[in-house]
C-alpha cells in the first residue's frame, strides 16, 4: 500500500524526495522495512497518431452510424417515450406554452430545435398513435441518433486516454456498437441518447485530463479540464442522472487535491490548481445548467399546463394567464383565492364535508387546482358594512378581518378546543358559522410580510403581497405545511393553525392569487410584479424534486415495463417498446447484448476483488508482480471506470421512484469500458505474445458481433410473427414471444 | 518505563512490559505520581481506587434503577407488548412478533421462576397490576437486573481499553445518571436486555483483543467464544444486534489485516488459523445460537394462539388445538363448495340477475348472468366443482352419490382435487358454468367480465375451463383442502385470474363487489379459499386421523417462514405513531416519548435522555471527529502531533468507540419503518464513552501511562491533579443535577404542578402532559 501511495505521489508532482531526505521528522510505522521508492516513470502513455487513430475512429463511426441509422424511419408509430420527448414537450416549446416536467430542459430543447428546423412551429403532434404522414419524423430521429453514433468514437478515445493498447481501444468501440440496448435506444427520440453521449464525453475528458496531469496548466491540460466542465454542464442539463457524473469528477478531484496536499505542493501552486478546478468544474457547469433554464423560461412565455406549479407572480407574467389582468388593490368585499407560499400546499379550500373527528365542523383544506370552492370573501368585523354600496375600503396591514367561504357562506374559524387532525400540535381550522354571527374565533389579523411590488404602501395587493393570518383569540398562524390528509379529506393538504411563531416559514405565508372585485378596475399585472430568475429557478427545482419523488411505483399494477435495479446487470427483465405485439406490428425489444451485459457485470464484481487481491499480495511481501507504473495504471484507469459504474448504478437502489431497465445504460457504458480494460489488463499480465493477444481480441469482437446480429431483428424491428424468433428468448423471464403474465 | 513500545517485533510470549509485574508497576506509577510527600493512606486509596470506583458504580446504578420500582403499579408503554408476550410463553400459546425471541423469553423466564402463570394479558397502558394479581414488581426487578449491569459494564470496557480510573468512572457515572436509560432500565422492556448483551459483546471483544500477543491460549479462546456467544444473544434480542456484529466484524477485518502483514512474521497457515477460528466463533456460533433460540421459542409455543393467522396453513396446523386443523379436509369432485376471497372476505355469488346492457359510461356489457362477491353466504354461494377428465365416470359417480349409495373411501379418494387440475365450476342454484370472456368488466374496463354459461352452449365452453392453482404448492400431487389451501382460479383460455376488490357495484349489483378477471394472476389479491363443503361435517374419527397424518414441518422450514414474516412485518411498521421521530433529531434530544400518565394524580412517565449529558456527548463526538481529521491531515504530511503511542490509542480505542456510535446510529437513516427515540439508546452509551475518551485525552497526563499496559492489568489510577478533579466533579455534578431535575418524569412517582411541568419543558418539542 505504502509504496503505491509513494509511487503515486512521485508521479503526480515528482516531489517524493522531500519526505525521504528527512527521516527524523517523519512518522513511519515500520521504519525498518521502508522500501526505497525507485520509479516514477509514467506507464507507456499513448500518443495520438493521426493516421492510425484517425482511420480507426472513422471506421468505428461509420459502422456505428450504419447500425444506428439503418431503416431508422421504418416505424411511423410513436414509440415508447417518444410521446413525451418527440411530441408533447416539443409541442409546448414550439407553441411556447409553459409546462412542468421532472427533467431539466437541455435535451428537450435540442429535440425541439431539430423539430423546428424540419417542420417549423405551426403544428402540434398528437402524442398517440402514428405520426402524421407529412411529418418528417426521421429527421429528428436521425438527429438524436447522432448522439448515439458519437458513443463509439468516444469509447475509443477514452480507452486511448486510459492508455490501453489500440487493439483493445478498438474493441471498446465495437462493444458499444454491438450492444443491442444502446443501439435500439439511439434509434428513437429519447433523452437517454444525449444523456449517454454527454456522460461518455465527461468520462473521455476526465481521462484526458488525468493523462495530462504531469503538464499542469499546459494548453492540453486546460483543454481537457474545460471540456470536462462543459460536458458536466451538458449532462446534468439533460437529466439529473448527470449528477452522478458530477460526483465521479468530484471524487476524482478530491483525490487529486489530497495528493497535492500530501506531496507538499507549494500553497500558491495548490491554490492555482484549486482555483482552476473551481472555475472549470463548478462555475462553468453551473452556468451552463442555469443557462439552459434561462432559455427554458425565455422560450415558454405563454400560459400552459404547468402554470399551477409555479408561484402566482410567475404566472402573472405568462401571456394568456388568468392572473395577467386583475384588480390590484384588495378591498373589503373582494373575493380572493389565497395561495400558501409553501410548495405543494395549494390554495385555501373548503367544501361541504365535515371533519370525522374533533369539532366535526366543515373541512378547510389546501387544494392545488382552480375551483370555485377556493373563493373567500374578505369581510370586516361586524355587520355594519355594505360591501356593494359603501365606499371602497382598502385592506391594510394590521387590520382584523373575517374570511367567508363563498360557496357555503361559512366563516374561516379556528378554536383552542380541538387539535388539527394530523399536525396534532396545531389547532384545527374549520369553516363554521354565518357572517351575521359575531364570533371572535372567526377573526384574523393581517400581518404583511413582504411586498414584492413596485407599490409598497401597507395595503394588500394581488399576487405581490405576502402576509400572515393571525388568529386573534389563540394567537396562532394560519398554516399549510403540505401535510396530506387521510382519505376522508380526499388526500388534500391539511390546513391548521400553528402555535409556533415562525414568522418566516413559508407554511405560514399567504398570497392573493386571484382577486375578483367588480368595483375595482383590472390592471395589467406584469409591470407590478418583481420576479428574479434565481427565485424561479429554485422554485422550479423544488417542484421538480417533488414530482420526481411522486413517481412511486404501484406494485399491484399490471405492468411489464418497470424493473428493479438488482435485475438490470443480469438482464433479467428486458422491455417491449410497444404495447401491441401482434403480427404485422414493427416490434422493437429493449434487450441488451447478453454477452456484453453478463461479462461486463462479472468484471464490475471482479475489480474490487482484484484490488483486494493485489493489496493482500503486497501485504504478504510478494513483490515483482508489477511492471513499473503498471500498478498505478491499474488504479488510475480502474477507479474511473468502476467508480463511474458504481456511481451510476448503486444510487438507484435508494430511489423510491419507478425505475426502468434503460436507467442502467449510463452504468453499462462504464461497465463496457471496464470490460475492455480488464481484457487489456489480462493481455498485459499474461505471457501471451502479441499474436495471441490479437487472437483474443478478434475472438471477443466476433463473439459480440455474432450475438448482436442474432438479436438484430429485435433491434431493427421485426414485423413477422414473433414465433419466428424462438431461440432468442435466453432467459425464462424474457417476454419476447410470450407475456410473462400470460399462462 | 519504556514508552517506545516496539510492537513490530512483538511475538507471542514476548511481552516487553511484562518485565514488571502489573502490581509492582501499579505501585510504582501511583507512588511516582502522588509524590514523595504523600501519605501512605492516599497511596493505598489510589491503589485500590479501581475497585472502589467499580463498587460505587454498582451501588449508584442499583439505587437509580430500583428506586420505587413498584411505582406505578400500572401497565407502562410497551409493557403492553412485552408483558403480554411473557404471558403467552407461560401459557405456551403461539404469538407473532417482529423481534427475535431471546429477550422476551428471558422476561418470561423471570416470570416462570417466580411462579407467574401468565393469566394477565397487558391489554392497555394504564391497566392496574394490583387488582389483576400480577407479580409485576418481581418481573420489573428481574429485567432491571440487566439495566443495573449497564454502568458497571461501561466501567469495565473503559478500564480494559486503556482509560484511567477517573475517565472510566466518568463514563460509568454519566451512563448511571442518564434519565432515558433509567426509565427504560426499570420497566418490562427489551432494550435493557439487548443493550446488556451489546455491551457484553464489546467487553468480550476488548478482552479478546488484549490477548493478541497470546493467540490460541485459553484466555484468548475464552474471550473469543464469549464474544461470539454475546453477539449471538444480542442479535437474538433485536435485529439491531446486527449493528453490533458489524462493529465487531469491522474490527476483526482490521485485526486480520494486521496479522496478514508480512512484517509481523506470520505464515499464511497461521493467518488461516486466525481466520478460521474467528469465523467459527463470530459467525458460526452466533448463527447456531440464533437458531437455537428460535428452536426453544417454537418448542415452548406449541398451542394455538393469536399469532396463528400470520402463518401459512401448514404452519398453523402444527399447533395444538388449531381451529384450522379442525376445518380442513379434502375437497372431492362433485362437492358443492363456497369460495371466499382472502383479502376482502366476500363469497363468490351468482344470482340470476344480469348485467345491464349499457353502463353509465356508455360501454356495453354481455348482459350475462352476474357473478359477484357477496358479504353473506347464501344458497347462491355454492358451486359444484367438476373435472375435465374422466367425465363419464364422474357422471356415474355423481349419480350414485345422489342416489344415496354408500361410496367407499378408496373410491372417494379417486375424486380428490389436485394442484393445477383443470376444473369447471357449476353454479348449484342456476346450473350454469362460471365463465369469463373478452368483454370489459363493468367497473374495471381493463379486466375481463365474469359471467356464467349455460351447459348446452358448447361453442364457448373453452371459456369455462379453469386451472386451479394452490398457492405455495410445489408438486401436482398437492391436494385441495378446505380452509387451509389458498387457491387461484386462472382461466385456461384467457390467462386471467378471478379477482375482486372492495368497490361496490351500483344498484343493479345489489351492492355486491365486482368480480372480474385480472391479467396479472400472480397478485396477492387473487387468492381465494374454500371455506365450506355443503353438508360436510367433520367427524371425531377424522380429527384423530388428521392429527396422525399431519405432515410435519421441519424446524428449518418453520424458521425460514417465521424469519421471512418478521422481516416483512418489520418493514411494514410504517403506520404513523404520534411519538415517532426522525433519527436526525435524536442526538439533540428535541422530543421524548410519553410512556404513561395518571391524570388524577398529575403523574407521568416521559422518556427523555439527560439533555445536558446528550448535548455534551455531541460535543465530545464533534471534538473527536475534528481531532481525527486534524491528526490525519498532519499525518498525511508525516507530522506527528501527539506521539505515535497516543496516536495509535486514539485511532484504535477512540476510533472503535466512535465507529460503535456511528454503526448503531446511522443505519436508522436508511430504515423505512417508524422510528423512536429509544432506538438511539445503544448509540447514546457509546457517545457517553466518547466524553470520557476526550476527557482522558485533554485532562489526564501522561496519557501514555494508561495506553501502554500489559494484557493483565486493569484500569490504573493516578491521584488526579486539582484541575482534572475539578472538571470531573463539575461534569458529574451537572449530570446528576440534571438527572434529579428530570427524575419526576423519568420515574413517574411524584405529582407535578403546571409550573413544575413547564419548567421541565426545556425545548418546545417536550410535549409533556399536564402543562396546564
Amino acid at each position: 500500500m505504502n509504496s503505491r501511495k509513494d509511487a503515486k505521489r512521485g508521479s503526480v508532482v515528482g516531489k517524493k524526495a522531500t519526505s525521504t531526505q528527512e527521516p527524523q521528522s517523519k512518522f513511519v510505522a515500520y521504519p525498518l522495512l521502508q522500501e526505497p521508492v525507485t520509479t516514477s516513470v509514467p506507464y507507456q502513455r499513448n500518443k495520438w497518431n493521426p493516421s492510425i487513430d484517425g482511420s480507426l475512429i472513422l471506421l468505428l463511426t461509420m459502422v456505428c452510424a450504419f447500425t444506428r441509422l439503418y431503416r431508422i424511419g421504418r416505424s411511423n408509430r410513436i414509440s415508447w417515450d417518444e410521446s413525451f420527448f418527440h411530441s408533447r414537450f416539443p409541442n409546448q416549446y414550439l407553441n411556447r406554452s409553459y409546462y412542468h416536467d421532472v427533467h431539466p430542459p437541455l435535451a428537450k430543447l435540442l429535440i425541439s430545435l431539430s423539430r423546428f428546423a424540419v417542420d417549423g412551429n405551426n403544428r402540434t403532434i398528437e402524442p398517440k398513435g402514428n405520426y402524421p404522414p407529412d411529418f418528417n419524423y426521421t429527421f429528428t430521429r436521425c438527429f438524436t441518433a447522432l448522439f448515439g453514433i458519437g458513443l463509439a468514437p468516444l469509447a475509443y478515445l477514452t480507452c486511448l486516454h486510459l492508455n490501453m493498447k489500440r487493439k483493445t481501444c478498438f474493441l471498446a468501440g465495437l462493444f458499444v456498437i454491438a450492444d443491442n440496448a444502446l443501439c435500439v435506444m439511439s434509434r428513437f427520440v429519447l433523452l437517454d441518447t444525449p444523456l449517454l453521449f454527454f456522460t461518455a464525453a465527461t468520462l473521455c475528458s476526465i481521462a484526458g485530463f488525468q493523462n495530462t496531469r504531469h503538464y499542469a496548466f499546459s494548453p492540453a491540460w486546460w483543454q481537457w479540464l474545460l471540456l470536462t466542465g462543459l460536458s458536466l454542464g451538458l449532462v446534468s442539463s439533460c437529466k439529473w442522472v448527470g449528477l452522478f457524473a458530477v460526483a465521479l469528477v468530484g471524487l476524482y478531484t478530491v483525490e487529486e487535491l489530497l495528493n497535492m496536499y500530501t506531496d507538499f505542493t507549494p500553497v500558491t501552486t495548490a491554490l492555482r490548481h484549486f482555483g482552476a478546478r473551481v472555475a472549470a468544474l463548478i462555475v462553468l457547469p453551473l452556468a451552463i445548467y442555469m443557462a439552459s433554464f434561462a432559455v427554458h423560461f425565455a422560450v415558454l412565455n405563454r400560459s400552459g399546463s404547468g402554470d399551477a406549479t409555479m408561484p402566482p407572480a410567475f404566472q402573472a407574467r405568462l401571456h394568456g394567464s388568468k392572473l395577467n389582468h386583475q384588480p390590484f388593490t384588495v378591498m373589503y368585499g373582494s373575493v380572493l383565492d389565497l395561495r400558501s407560499m409553501h410548495p405543494g400546499s395549494g390554495l385555501l379550500h373548503s367544501h361541504p364535508h365535515k371533519y370525522p373527528d374533533g369539532s366535526q365542523q366543515q373541512q378547510v383544506t389546501g387544494y392545488s387546482h382552480s375551483d370555485s370552492n377556493n373563493n373567500w370573501m374578505v369581510m370586516r368585523v361586524g355587520n355594519g358594512f355594505n360591501y356593494t354600496s359603501d365606499p371602497l375600503l382598502q385592506v391594510k396591514d394590521g387590520d382584523t378581518v373575517r374570511l367567508m367561504h363563498k360557496r357555503t357562506s361559512a366563516m374561516l374559524h379556528s378554536h383552542r378546543a380541538h387539535k388539527a387532525p394530523v399536525s396534532t400540535g396545531n389547532y384545527e381550522v374549520t369553516a363554521y358559522g354565518k357572517p351575521e354571527w359575531s364570533d371572535t374565533n372567526n377573526e384574523w389579523r393581517i400581518e404583511i410580510h413582504k411586498e414584492d411590488s413596485s407599490v409598497t404602501n401597507g395595503e394588500i395587493h394581488a399576487i405581490t403581497t405576502q402576509f400572515r393570518l393571525r388568529h386573534i383569540v389563540t394567537n396562532c398562524l394560519l398554516s399549510a405545511a403540505a401535510v396530506k390528509l387521510p382519505p376522508w379529506g380526499f388526500r388534500q393538504t391539511e390546513i391548521s393553525c400553528s402555535r409556533s411563531q415562525d414568522l418566516r416559514s413559508a407554511a405560514n405565508l399567504w398570497v392573493v392569487e386571484r382577486h375578483i372585485n367588480s368595483r375595482v378596475p383590472s390592471v395589467d399585472m406584469r409591470p407590478m410584479v418583481k420576479m428574479s430568475f434565481i427565485s424561479n429557478f429554485i422554485r422550479l427545482h423544488l417542484e421538480m424534486a417533488r414530482s420526481n419523488n411522486a413517481l412511486i411505483p404501484d406494485r399491484d399494477k399490471y405492468n411489464h415495463l418497470e424493473s428493479d435495479p438488482w435485475s438490470w446487470p443480469f438482464l433479467v427483465y428486458p422491455m417491449r417498446m410497444l404495447g401491441s405485439w401482434n403480427k404485422g406490428d414493427i416490434k422493437y425489444y429493449e434487450v441488451g447484448n447478453p454477452l456484453i451485459w453478463w461479462v461486463s457485470t462479472l468484471m464490475c464484481l471482479l475489480y474490487p476483488l482484484q484490488l483486494a487481491y493485489y493489496h493482500v499480495r503486497k501485504a504478504r511481501g510478494i513483490s515483482g508482480v508489477w511492471a513499473p507504473g503498471e500498478e498505478l495504471h491499474f488504479w488510475n484507469a480502474g477507479k474511473l471506470l468502476w467508480g463511474g459504474w458504481a456511481l451510476h448504478y448503486l444510487p438507484f437502489f435508494a430511489m423510491g421512484r419507478v425505475t426502468y431497465i434503460h436507467h442502467y445504460l449510463p452504468a453499462l457504458y462504464f461497465a463496457i469500458l471496464l470490460l475492455t480494460f480488464e481484457i487489456d489488463h489480462f493481455c498485459r499480465r499474461s505471457t501471451l505474445g502479441s499474436r495471441s493477444q490479437a487472437a483474443v481480441v478478434t475472438i471477443c469482437a466476433i463473439g459480440v458481433l455474432a450475438v448482436f446480429c442474432w438479436f438484430a431483428p429485435l433491434t431493427f424491428g421485426h414485423t413477422g410473427s414473433i414465433g419466428d424468433l424462438k431461440y432468442r428468448q435466453w432467459l425464462p423471464t424474457w417476454n419476447i414471444y410470450r407475456d410473462k403474465y400470460a399462462m | 518505563m519504556s514508552v517506545d513500545e516496539p510492537q513490530l517485533k512483538r511475538r507471542p510470549g514476548k511481552d516487553t512490559v511484562g518485565a514488571l509485574s502489573p502490581d509492582k508497576q501499579l505501585h510504582q506509577d501511583s507512588s511516582n505520581s502522588v509524590g514523595a510527600g504523600s501519605r501512605a493512606g492516599v497511596s493505598e486509596l489510589v491503589r485500590n481506587s479501581s475497585s472502589y470506583a467499580f463498587m460505587a458504580v454498582v451501588v449508584l446504578s442499583f439505587i437509580t434503577r430500583y428506586y420505587r420500582i413498584w411505582d406505578p403499579a400500572q401497565v407502562v408503554f410497551d409493557e403492553v407488548h412485552f408483558g403480554k408476550f411473557a404471558s403467552y410463553y407461560l401459557r405456551r400459546e403461539y404469538y407473532f412478533d417482529v423481534h427475535p425471541p431471546l429477550a422476551k423469553m428471558l422476561i418470561a423466564l423471570g416470570g416462570w421462576l417466580i411462579g407467574y402463570d401468565g393469566h394477565f394479558l397487558f391489554e392497555k397502558i394504564g391497566m392496574d397490576y394490583m387488582s389483576n394479581g400480577v407479580p409485576y414488581m418481581m418481573l420489573r426487578g428481574w429485567v432491571a437486573l440487566f439495566g443495573l449491569a449497564l454502568p458497571p459494564l461501561v466501567y469495565m470496557i473503559m478500564a480494559e481499553s486503556g482509560y484511567s480510573v477517573i475517565a472510566s468512572l466518568l463514563a460509568a457515572l454519566l451512563v448511571t445518571f442518564d434519565n432515558a436509560l433509567v426509565t427504560q432500565g426499570r420497566l418490562i422492556l427489551l432494550d435493557n436486555i439487548m443493550i446488556f448483551f451489546m455491551l457484553a459483546s464489546v467487553y468480550s471483544y476488548v478482552k479478546f483483543f488484549k490477548q493478541r500477543y497470546h493467540p490460541f491460549g485459553v484466555q484468548w479462546w475464552t474471550w473469543l467464544l464469549s464474544t461470539g456467544v454475546m453477539l449471538g444473544c444480542v442479535v437474538s434480542c433485536k435485529l439491531v444486534g446486527l449493528f453490533t456484529i458489524a462493529l465487531v466484524g469491522v474490527a476483526v477485518i482490521f485485526d486480520l489485516r494486521r496479522i496478514l502483514d508480512i512484517r509481523r512474521g506470520n505464515t499464511m497457515l497461521e493467518f488461516w488459523q486466525h481466520f478460521v477460528s474467528r469465523a467459527f466463533a463470530l459467525i458460526a456460533v452466533p448463527v447456531v445460537l440464533y437458531l437455537s433460540f428460535f428452536a426453544i421459542h417454537l418448542a415452548i409455543l406449541t398451542r394455538t394462539g393469536p399469532g396463528d393467522a400470520y402463518h401459512t396453513s401448514q404452519f398453523q396446523m402444527q399447533l395444538i388445538d388449531s381451529p384450522l386443523a379442525k376445518s380442513s379436509f379434502d375437497v372431492h369432485y362433485g362437492d358443492q363448495i363456497a369460495i371466499r376471497h382472502r383479502e376482502t372476505g366476500v363469497f363468490v355469488d351468482s344470482n340470476s340477475g344480469r348485467y345491464p346492457l349499457r353502463y353509465e359510461d356508455q360501454r356495453v356489457s354481455s348482459q350475462g348472468q352476474q357473478v359477484t362477491g357477496a358479504k353473506d353466504k347464501t344458497d347462491n354461494s355454492f358451486w359444484i366443482i367438476k373435472p375435465m377428465v374422466n367425465q363419464e365416470a364422474f357422471a356415474q359417480f355423481v349419480a350414485r352419490r345422489q342416489a344415496g349409495e354408500e361410496i367407499s373411501k378408496d373410491e372417494l379418494n379417486k375424486w380428490v382435487v389436485h394442484h393445477t387440475d383443470l376444473v369447471q365450476l357449476q353454479h348449484a342454484a342456476t346450473g350454469s358454468n362460471m365463465r369469463t370472456h373478452d368483454v370489459a368488466s363493468p367497473m374495471t374496463s381493463t379486466n375481463m367480465e365474469f359471467t356464467t354459461l349455460a351447459l348446452n352452449d358448447t361453442a364457448h365452453a373453452a371459456d369455462t375451463v379453469w386451472k386451479l392453482e394452490i398457492d405455495g404448492a410445489k408438486s401436482n400431487s398437492t391436494l385441495l383442502k378446505t380452509s387451509s389451501s389458498f387457491i387461484r382460479l386462472v382461466n385456461n383460455k384467457h390467462g386471467v385470474a378471478m379477482w375482486t376488490h372492495p368497490k361496490k357495484l351500483p344498484e343493479w349489483g345489489h351492492g355486491h363487489q365486482e368480480i372480474n378477471g385480472k391479467k396479472d394472476p400472480t397478485a396477492k389479491s387473487t387468492l381465494w379459499a374454500i371455506t365450506e363443503i355443503r353438508g360436510r361435517q367433520i367427524t371425531a374419527e377424522e380429527v384423530e386421523e388428521m392429527a396422525k397424518k399431519q405432515s410435519g414441518m421441519s424446524f428449518l422450514e418453520k424458521f425460514v417462514e417465521l424469519q421471512g414474516l418478521m422481516i416483512k412485518h418489520n418493514n411494514a411498521l410504517t403506520t404513523v405513531h404520534p411519538f415517532q421521530s426522525t433519527p436526525l433529531s435524536w442526538p439533540f434530544l428535541t422530543r421524548g416519548i410519553s410512556f404513561w400518565t395518571d391524570a388524577a394524580q398529575r403523574k407521568q412517565i416521559y422518556l427523555l435522555g439527560n439533555p445536558i449529558g446528550w448535548w455534551v456527548s455531541n460535543l465530545a463526538l464533534l471534538a473527536f471527529f475534528a481531532g481525527l481529521v486534524m491528526l490525519e491531515a498532519y499525518g498525511m504530511r508525516d507530522i506527528d502531533l501527539v506521539g505515535s503511542i497516543v496516536r495509535r490509542h486514539i485511532l484504535r480505542s477512540g476510533g472503535f468507540i466512535a465507529f460503535a456510535w456511528f454503526i448503531h446510529y446511522f443505519p436508522f437513516f436508511m430504515m423505512g419503518r417508524s422510528l423512536f427515540l429509544h432506538h438511539y439508546l445503544p448509540a447514546s452509551i457509546f457517545a457517553y464513552m466518547m466524553v470520557a475518551a476526550c476527557f482522558q485525552f485533554i485532562f489526564v497526563h501522561p496519557y501514555q501511562l494508561f495506553t501502554l499496559r500489559s494484557w493483565s492489568s486493569r484500569a490504573r489510577a493516578l491521584l488526579p491533579s486539582y484541575s482534572t478533579g475539578l472538571v470531573f466533579a463539575v461534569l458529574v455534578a451537572i449530570q446528576v443535577a440534571t438527572f434529579v431535575f428530570f427524575a419526576p418524569i423519568s420515574y413517574g412517582t411524584s405529582t407535578l404542578t403546571a409550573e413544575q411541568v413547564n419548567s421541565r419543558r426545556w425545548l418546545p418539542g417536550y410535549d409533556l402532559h399536564f402543562q396546564k
